[in-house]
Parts: structure tokens; C-alpha cells; sequence
């Protein structure tokens, strides 16, 4: 189920909401959450519940677990055998069939005979409710929680559904002051703040994120034969077009969280400001960068080391979040790429903060811009292509819809890089405000119930 | 200047602060987008519900598919509808956003008291023959009362004629046949099975012989119904619940708002503003006329593919298995194949290299005429649908007129007469009905 589809706007939040409100003990809210979480979620297909009900049993029980472990070994051990299982489905459902293209690959240097592709159907989220449940454990371990003894408090966590299949990834901790409240929060307090942050999600994912991909998409199925402009008119299109798109879903996902009352974190601020490498990550997808810093670049040893070695960790990690974004050549390179402008912007800090900021502002913009040409393309090759496009002058394949494509790339950067985040915004708006908010959320509505309604671009992940 | 940090250097290991967010606002406002947000979604709601109370053709819903709400049962129609509508006879155009070759057509469609497309001229009579099969082709779609098979045959042969053919949704079997015929206080003496060129017909084994359409695990359920609360009850239940099932559901699909904003849309995904990316889906080429052809993606893969032997022999099989259980029933069976429009015009087509070298290494424009000669072997009454169009494909062209709709896979109604007199003729030569019209009314 999509937040922009009809079936949720008009079916499954006016019920899951009524009957929240409706329902006075904390164990009530708890079972209903937990379940109406299963049903947004078995609504692309029922079996991925029973894995995501395995992996929330398994982390529950390692919760439990840890309240008994009275030894060091035995933490260790509920540390990490549960984290194992998450992560072996992971690798299962979302990289078998890469490591088997991989082995292929080394098979055809040497002659060998070809292993057959599994080709494993991907479960919607699966990274993302992965990342809950492990961090919950970590936690757990480190002490930084108690873990929960009610089940339903830690099912309706992880299935939150306004988080459960693109994010933000939400810690454990975080929520668990508003899940032990659950019972005592006033409906109208956050009523305002909640639409306004879902209005302003949904006008981003479905008139400027959908209206850009309706342009670039066909465009950029010919990646190899567009001409500079073209190349260079898809890819600033498509740096707005996945900002808006994912910080889209990030608002949309807040504005639910307060309509049941919980406070979903921050997951993006204002990327595109962003003064150097490390500032973007900052800005970017902020619950990702967090758990990567706190669960695996501070593992590994984090700053503390050598220079060479944190040049390695922030590396590694960076290669790591790649790869966690897809079982693809292009997201390691992706990532790789990322981590190398880390590891680069960390030697020669003094001499690029030393530029004045508009610059440092415009070349990290360039950098995101080049990065995204190779998340975006299907192959290595056409991502080349593509950024061969963009730096040498080519004929080729123009853009249909060129004028519609600056015109929202236009708006898009007066918003992106001039305007306040929804997280600097008050919410609380002046009549005529409100009113342009609803007619472009009647806007939505309609271009919802066209023709397509297309996925978070996140999902895929 | 800034410092160079590592990326996001926490200041502590635990996790991030608790934001504090000074969003709340004990009592919203009228103009409140807390309000007027949900108010949106009311409204359009409520004039969601409001337009359905117009008449369907105000936003050119097909009658066909209007029909739908409010079928009981296993009858493919709400029953005792009169509909009349201008409307384009168009799926592949509007697939593919394109502009229409053709003008719409005006249609009456109307239903009988059985929820059955109805024949003019029937009402009150006992009919002499019966069409089953061919989905849409049967049933009429695109076509006005007076021009569907079922009313060429009945002008033709002189004797009252059922129009038996469901929605291509429904199951559409011996089960489906008997239930009609039981609600039919006179049996017509013959069955006119329509075959489409396109439909894939096999018999699932001896223990369980269905056709594709008919799902076995109904059968299952079927019988544990009948196990547990009784056929009577179970039957009850099952159609209810089908007939819950597919009228909300037609219900919530035509939905006016819906309608109008994707008409919205695809107007602006004309290739000048948006580009119009539906058109990849629709294969458009010229006839030698020069006038634009349309096929729908799964028209064209039908017709680039080859099919593969057993295709014709589980068709073989299954009619004449159905001729033997028609036997049975004191029916007589007739054949009637229908080809697809690229099987028909296929030799008038032009395009580009890539695309008629496509059409052409497919090399199974003679399937019907094999399957024709097949089903005759076997003692299948059968007429060819393909022979009869082909023979005048040429002379039509010339005309600027065709037997199939240009933007739409289906048959028009100089399609449905060319191959309905033809049936006409081969029926009349078996058969002689009465000359004295039945008294008895159709309905109980």
C-alpha cells in the first residue's frame, strides 16, 4: 500500500485512525498499531509478514533475553546470533542472487559452468525494518535501553506503518517515550503539525518528484544516447526528483507519526545546502548516516585510530551503505564514491572550507549531482555514458517535455536550496496558507486517482 | 572556517537527543490545514458518490461495463437495463494516449430479465439457438443491440436467438450453461460456440474436465460447501458474494472523479507538455490505405507469436468434448472462430522494416485454418471466421472500411454481419426450426 494511492487516503487511515482514537488502553493501541502494521504491509503480498513476524519475534526474544543474561558471554551471544539471523535474511532475500552474478562472473573468466539465478522476489522494506530491529538488539546490548517485556509495544515498533517501508529508520529509543504514552495523548495536539507535514510530503512526491520522472523517465531509458543537455537536464531532474521524492515520503511518514501521536525524527535537512561532503551526510537520509556511524564506523574503530584508519572505516562504511541500498555494481560504486570524497574532504578540510561558501555550496551540489548519475543508471556502462554526456560536449536524444522539466527544476531548487525545511516551519499557517495547501492537496488527490500512481522511489530498497 | 570532522562525529555513543518540536496546537482553527485537509478528502467523497447518480454516458462510461453492478449470480449483467450512449470504441488508442481514427458510436445496450444481453425482437419467445462463449466479441461489445451476432443470426435464420455470452472475466463452462438453462422454460435446439482466434480452451483431465475459465479450487470449495450446509444454502452464499464482489468492485472503478482526472492527465501527456509515455505500449502501423491501425500490447505479442502445437490440440479437444456434452443436453453444436484483427488484415499491414519482419517470421497466419480443417476431422460443425473476413479484407480496404474497429481489437458491425450470415447459412442448411413461434415466455 502507497501513502499516494486511494486505497490508503480514503480506506485505511480513516479506519486505522477512527479506531485508534476509539480505543482508550495502552494495550488496545498497541495490538491495533501491531496489526493494522501487518495489513499495510501484507497488502503487497501476505507471506513478507510472516517475515517481518519472524524477525520481530526473534529480536523481542533477544530483548527478553538480554533482561536475564547475567554473564558477559551470554550477551554476547544474544548480541550476536539474532543479529546474524536478521542479517542472513537479508543477505538471503536481498543479495543471493548478486553474489551468484558475482560468481558467474569468475566463472566465465575460467570457463566454468554458469550457476542458475534464484531470482528471489525482494520484500518490500526489508532493509529498513532489518535496521529497527537490529538496532533495538544493539541497544539493548550496549544498555543504551531496557528492552520491553510487552510484545505488542515492540510489534507495533517495528510495524509501525508509517515508518515500516522506506523509513526513517526510527530507533527503539526514540519512540519509546511516545509508545509508553500511548494511552495518555491528547488527539487534537498535534492535529495541525500532522497534516500539515503529510500535505506538504504528498505535494512533494506527487506533483514535483512524479511530474520530473514523467519527463526524465522515457528520456533516460535511451541513457546512451542523449546529448549534453539532455543528459544534464535528466540528472539535475533526478537529483530533485529522489530528494523530493524520499524527503517526500520522510514528511509524509512524520505526519503520520503525529497523528498517532508519535514524533518520527527529522530524516532530512536541506541536503542540497550542504558545504561539503561531510555536512551532506548530515543532511541526507540523517537516521541512515546515524546508524552507520553509531553501529558500524565507531564498531570499526571510528576516528580513533590512524588517519589511514578512519580514512578506512569512513570508506568501508560509506561502501557499505552502497551496497545497502542495492544488490548493484552501481550503488557500491555509488557508495565507494561517497566514501572517497569523505576520506578526501577529511585531508584537505583546511584548504576546501577556506573557498567562500557559495562555492563550497555549488561544488558539493556538482559532487551530489555526479554521484546520483551513477545511482540512478541501470549499468555501469550507461552510467558512464551518461556522465560522459554531461562533461563532453555530445549530439543526441533531446527531452520530450523540456519546458515542463525546467519549469520544475526551477521550482524545485527555489525550494530545495532557498527554502526552510518542514522542520523550521511552525505549521501553524494563515488562512490563505492553509487554503493553497489544500487546494494543491486537492491537486494530489487527482493526480493520485489518475492514470499511475507511482512507488517511493525508496522502496526499491 | 570549518573544522573537518569525521562524518557525523556524535558527541556521545548513544543515540540522537529527543527532539523537541514546537508543533503543538491544542486547539486548531477553522481554516486549519488540520481541517481542511480531511474536509478534502470528505468531499471528494461525497462528490464522488453524487456524480454516480448521473447517467453513465454523461462521462462516457461504457454501457458494458456500467451493466456489471447489480449482475446476480453467474448472469454476466444487471438484468432489465436500457442504455444508450455515444462513445469512441477505442481500448488501444486510449491505451495509448492517441488521438481516435474513428467516431464514436451510438449504442443500445440492453439487457433482459435473465441479466443476458438482449436480443431485439426476442422478448417473450422461446429461443431456437443459443450463443455461448466469445466473451466480448459474443456479448457485444462496441456494437448496438441490433448489430451483435446473436441479432444477425435471429434476422438471418428467422428464429428467436439467446445471447448466452458473459463478460471475459466469468467462468464460462458446462456449469455456467446448465444454471441458464435451467432458468429457461423452453431449450433452444442449438448452441453457437464462439470461438476467438486469441482464447486458449483445454480440458484440465477426465476427473475434472473445465476449461480454463472455470477454477477447480472453486469447484473444492464448492463441494465442502455442499458438505457442510447444503447446496441450496451454499449456492445462496456463493452468489451474493459474487455478486457483492463485482458490482462493488465495477463500483469503485468507475468511479466520475477518477475518470475525469485521468482524462486530465492524459491530456497533458501529449508529447508537448508531458511526454506520453503509454504510446510504447500500442503498436501502430498503416494499412495500404494509408489510414492508422492500432493493435494493444497483448494483441500484437498474439500476433508475433508462434503458438505451439498442443495449443490447437487442447482446443481440438475441448470442442469436441463440449459437442459431445451439448449431445447430451439434446443441443446441437456449432462452431464459430473469430480472428484476430492482425490475422485478418495482416498482409495489408506497413510499418517499420523491424516491425513487419516480426509480424512475419511469426508465421502462424494460418492457425484458424488449421484449426477449422481439425475440427471438422473430428466432426465439429465449425465456421471460419478467418476465410469468410479474408475473402473480402481486400475489397474493404479499397472501400475505406474494415470488419474490425481501427483503434480497438474488437469486431465492428460490418465484422459481426459479414460472419454471421455466414454462420447463418451453414445453421440453416442442419437445422430447421420451428416455424410456429413458441407461445411460452422466457422467463419463469
Amino acid at each position: 500500500m502507497l501513502f499516494n494511492s486511494s486505497i490508503f487516503l480514503f480506506v485505511f487511515l480513516p479506519i486505522v485512525y477512527l479506531v485508534f482514537w476509539h480505543l482508550t488502553s495502552k494495550r488496545a493501541r498497541y495490538i491495533w498499531l501491531a496489526g493494522t502494521g501487518y495489513v499495510f504491509y501484507g497488502y503487497w503480498n501476505p507471506a513478507f509478514c510472516l517475515l517481518m513476524l519472524f524477525s520481530t519475534l526473534v529480536s523481542y526474544t533477544a530483548g527478553l533475553g538480554f533482561l536475564r543474561a547475567s554473564t558477559a558471554r551470554q550477551r554476547k551471544v544474544l548480541l550476536i546470533a539474532p543479529i546474524a539471523v536478521d542479517l542472513m535474511l537479508l543477505a538471503y532475500f536481498k543479495y543471493a542472487d548478486f553474489a551468484i552474478s558475482i560468481l558467474n562472473a569468475i566463472n566465465d573468466v575460467y570457463g566454468g559452468t554458469d550457476l542458475p539465478m534464484l531470482k528471489i522476489l525482494l520484500p518490500v522494506g526489508i532493509s529498513f525494518y532489518t535496521f529497527h530491529t537490529i538496532t533495538y538488539i544493539v541497544d539493548s546490548y550496549r544498555g543504551v535501553i531496557t528492552p520491553t517485556r510487552n510484545f505488542f509495544e515492540f510489534a507495533s515498533y517495528v510495524s509501525l506503518f508509517s515508518q515500516l517501508v522506506a523509513g526513517p529508520i526510527v530507533r527503539f529509543r526514540e519512540l519509546e517515550e511516545d509508545l509508553e504514552n500511548i494511552d495518555g495523548k491528547d488527539r487534537r495536539q498535534y492535529l495541525d503539525a500532522a497534516w500539515s507535514f503529510f500535505v506538504i510530503g504528498l505535494i512533494q512526491k506527487v506533483l514535483i518528484a512524479d511530474t520530473i520522472a514523467a519527463v526524465i523517465n522515457p528520456a533516460l531509458e535511451h541513457a546512451r544516447d542523449l546529448s549534453s543537455t539532455s543528459a544534464w537536464l535528466c540528472m539535475l531532474g533526478y537529483t530533485y526528483q529522489l530528494y523530493f521524492d524520499f524527503a517526500g515520503y520522510s514528511n509524509m511518514a512524520v505526519g503520520l507519526g503525529f497523528l498517532f501521536g508519535m514524533n518520527i525524527p527529522q530524516n532530512f535537512d536541506a541536503p542540497y545546502k550542504a558545504l561539503n561532503p561531510s555536512d551532506f551526510w548530515r543532511r541526507w537520509h540523517i537516521s541512515l548516516s546515524r546508524c552507520l556511524r553509531d553501529y558500524l564506523y565507531i564498531v570499526m574503530g571510528g576516528n580513533r585510530g590512524s588517519e589511514l584508519r578512519t580514512y578506512r572505516n569512513v570508506f568501508l562504511t560509506m561502501l557499505i551503505g552502497g551496497l545497502w541500498h542495492g544488490a548493484a555494481w552501481t550503488f557500491v560504486i555509488w557508495g565507494a564514491y561517497h566514501g572517497l570524497l569523505l576520506a578526501l574532504y577529511r585531508r584537505f578540510a583546511t584548504v576546501w572550507d577556506a573557498r567562500p561558501q557559495w562555492l563550497q555550496r555549488a561544488c558539493m551540489f556538482l559532487l551530489a549531482i555526479i554521484g546520483w548519475t551513477m545511482f540512478r543508471a541501470d549499468t555501469w556502462p550507461d552510467a558512464t555514458a551518461l556522465l560522459g554526456s554531461m562533461f563532453m560536449p555530445t549530439a543526441g536524444i533531446d527531452v520530450t517535455g523540456t519546458a515542463a522539466l525546467l519549469v520544475m527544476i526551477t521550482i524545485s531548487a527555489a525550494v530545495a536550496h532557498l527554502g526552510p525545511t518542514t522542520f523550521q516551519m511552525t505549521h501553524r499557517w494563515k488562512p490563505q496558507t492553509s487554503f493553497a495547501l489544500a487546494a494543491l492537496f486537492l491537486l494530489c488527490v487527482m493526480r493520485i486517482n489518475g492514470p499511475e500512481t507511482s512507488p517511493f522511489l525508496y522502496f526499491q530498497f | 572556517m570549518q573544522t573537518a570532522v569525521s562524518p557525523a562525529q556524535p558527541t556521545t555513543a548513544g543515540p540522537p537527543p529527543r527532539q523537541e518540536i514546537p508543533f503543538g496546537n491544542a486547539r486548531p482553527q477553522w481554516h486549519s490545514i488540520g481541517r481542511l485537509a480531511p474536509l478534502v478528502l470528505v468531499l471528494w467523497v461525497v462528490a464522488d458518490i453524487g456524480l454516480r447518480y448521473m447517467p453513465p454516458e454523461t462521462f462516457g462510461i461504457h454501457p458494458w461495463q456500467y451493466a456489471r453492478i447489480g449482475a446476480r449470480g453467474s448472469a454476466p449483467f444487471a438484468a432489465n437495463l436500457a442504455l444508450r450512449t455515444t462513445t469512441p470504441v477505442a481500448a488501444a488508442a486510449t491505451a495509448g494516449n492517441l488521438p481516435l481514427a474513428e467516431a464514436p458510436v451510438d449504442i443500445r445496450f440492453t439487457t433482459n430479465n435473465l441479466g443476458f444481453r438482449a436480443t431485439p425482437g426476442m422478448e417473450h419467445r422461446a429461443p431456437g439457438l443459443l450463443v455461448m462463449g466469445g466473451s466480448s466479441f459474443g456479448y457485444g461489445y462496441g456494437l448496438s443491440d441490433e448489430h451483435t451476432l446473436s441479432a444477425v443470426l435471429q434476422r438471418e435464420l428467422q428464429t428467436p436467438v439467446f445471447n448466452g455470452s458473459r463478460f471475459f472475466t466469468d467462468p464460462d463452462g458446462l456449469v455456467e450453461l446448465d444454471d441458464l438453462l435451467r432458468q429457461m422454460p423452453v431449450k433452444p435446439e442449438s448452441v453457437v460456440f464462439l470461438h476467438l482466434e486469441q482464447q486458449n480452451l483445454f480440458l484440465r483431465g477426465d476427473d475434472n474436465p473445465y476449461p480454463e475459465a472455470e477454477q477447480p479450487p472453486r469447484q473444492s470449495l464448492q463441494k465442502l460447501g455442499h458438505e457442510t450446509i447444503g447446496p441450496l444454502a451454499y449456492r445462496s452464499l456463493e452468489e451474493r458474494y459474487v455478486t457483492f464482489k463485482r458490482s462493488f468492485g465495477t463500483w469503485l472503478r468507475l468511479s466520475p472523479l477518477r475518470i475525469m482526472a485521468t482524462r486530465w492527465q492524459k491530456a497533458l501527456a501529449n508529447d508537448r507538455i508531458l511526454p506520453n509515455s503509454q504510446k510504447a505500449g500500442v503498436t501502430a502501423l498503416q494499412l495500404t490505405n494509408g489510414r492508422r491501425i492500432l493493435f494493444e500490447y497483448y494483441e500484437w505479442r498474439r500476433a508475433t507469436s508462434k503458438r505451439p502445437p498442443e495449443r490447437m490440440t487442447g482446443t481440438v479437444e475441448y470442442l469436441a468434448w463440449m459437442k459431445d456434452r451439448l449431445n447430451e443436453r439434446g443441443l446441437r453444436m456449432y462452431v464459430v472462430t473469430v480472428p484476430d484483427k492482425a490475422s485478418v488484415y495482416r498482409n495489408w499491414l506497413v510499418g517499420r522494416a523491424d516491425v513487419m519482419q516480426q509480424l512475419h517470421q511469426s508465421n502462424d497466419a494460418e492457425y484458424l485454418t488449421d484449426l477449422h480443417s481439425a475440427l471438422s476431422a473430428r466432426g465439429v460443425n465449425a465456421i471460419d471466421g478467418l476465410a469468410v473476413l479474408r475473402r473480402t479484407a481486400a475489397a474493404d480496404i479499397a472501400d475505406g472500411r474494415l470488419t474490425y474497429y481501427l483503434d480497438d481489437a474488437h469486431w465492428n458491425a460490418l465484422g459481426v454481419e459479414r460472419i454471421g450470415r455466414a454462420a447463418a447459412r451453414t445453421i440453416a442448411s442442419h437445422e430447421r426450426f420451428a416455424a410456429v413461434q413458441h407461445s411460452a415466455q422466457v422467463a419463469r
